[in-house]
């Protein structure tokens, strides 16, 4: 679907198109917000990390942050982002019901990425790294907290979107700012895994 | 005329004194871990996210004028369209 031509108030007969659409303008304020919040808690992170006596992380007791299995959920992040990409191209093509398939994946492999990092939770729950045992753990799980929060709106606002370009009334405007919501939450990704993890 | 914000009758002036007389007290407002740290490593650390919380707004906000600068004039050609065409 094409943007919307509105036709100018001071000016009758003219008719103007939008350079950015409401929605995708209104996505890149907010994600232009969050980058500042994960860019303050990780530079918080850092500090706090380079507090730590040298060789000391993680702290005496807590355990080592599962790194290779989190390598693999990561490549099926980047995975999922590359599926919306495709979709996007399908949806602008000639046939946008061809995006379907392409977007479900999308969503599919978000969700097993959210629910990998539960069960990773869950092991090192088990293991003792609490958001109260060490600052390791307050940070780790103040971070990939949000994160997973973040991916799960943006799996929520996937799911709706997938649901109107079903319908047929999915617009390009909505897709953008959907998109733009989920690039986010992949490409920000790797950047904690390097800090967080790594 | 001053003009006083509605509800003001004064009963705020000393507690607020006391407030920023209190953050002046140096000795007691330690606040940041960091500035009395000798450590090289943790100095470093902050120097590197300070470079990042400054620069990371300021190079988004340039990133964005010059997608815009890009994809101006393209647009400009065709913004307007007479209502006939």
């Amino acid at each position: 679907m094409e943007p919307r031509i509105t036709e100018l108030a001071s000016h009758p007969g003219i008719r103007r198109r939008p350079f950015v659409d409401s929605a995708s303008l209104g996505m890149a304020l907010f994600v232009f917000t969050e980058v500042m919040l994960f860019a303050g808690m990780i530079s918080a992170f850092v500090i706090n990390q380079a507090g730590a006596p040298a060789g000391n992380w993680p702290p005496p007791g807590q355990p080592r942050l599962p790194i290779e299995r989190t390598g693999l959920n990561t490549a099926a992040l980047l995975a999922s982002g590359a599926c919306l990409l495709v979709a996007s191209r399908r949806f602008r093509g000639p046939e946008p019901a061809r995006a379907a398939s392409w977007m479900g994946a999308a969503m599919a492999l978000g969700a097993f990425f959210v629910i990998f990092q539960g069960a990773e939770w869950i092991a090192l729950l088990g293991q003792g790294l609490t958001i109260t045992s060490s600052q390791m753990g307050s940070f780790f799980y103040l971070i990939v907290g949000t994160h997973a929060l973040h991916a799960v709106a943006a799996i929520l606002a996937l799911a709706m979107a997938w649901r109107s370009l079903r319908a047929g009334t999915l617009t390009r405007a909505r897709l953008g700012a959907v998109s733009l919501f989920w690039y986010f939450v992949v490409l920000v990704w790797p950047v904690l895994y390097w800090k967080v993890y790594l | 005329m001053i003009v006083r914000p509605r509800g003001w009758n004064g009963r705020w002036l000393a507690p607020a004194a006391a407030f920023v007389l209190g953050s002046l007290w140096p000795a007691w407002c330690q606040a940041c871990p960091v500035c009395f740290s000798g450590s090289r490593r943790i100095r470093l650390a902050f120097f590197g996210t300070t470079i990042l919380l400054s620069l990371l707004p300021l190079g988004m906000i340039g990133g964005g004028l010059v997608w815009l600068r890009r994809g101006a004039g393209e647009f400009l050609a065709g913004e307007f369209e007479d209502r006939d065409a």
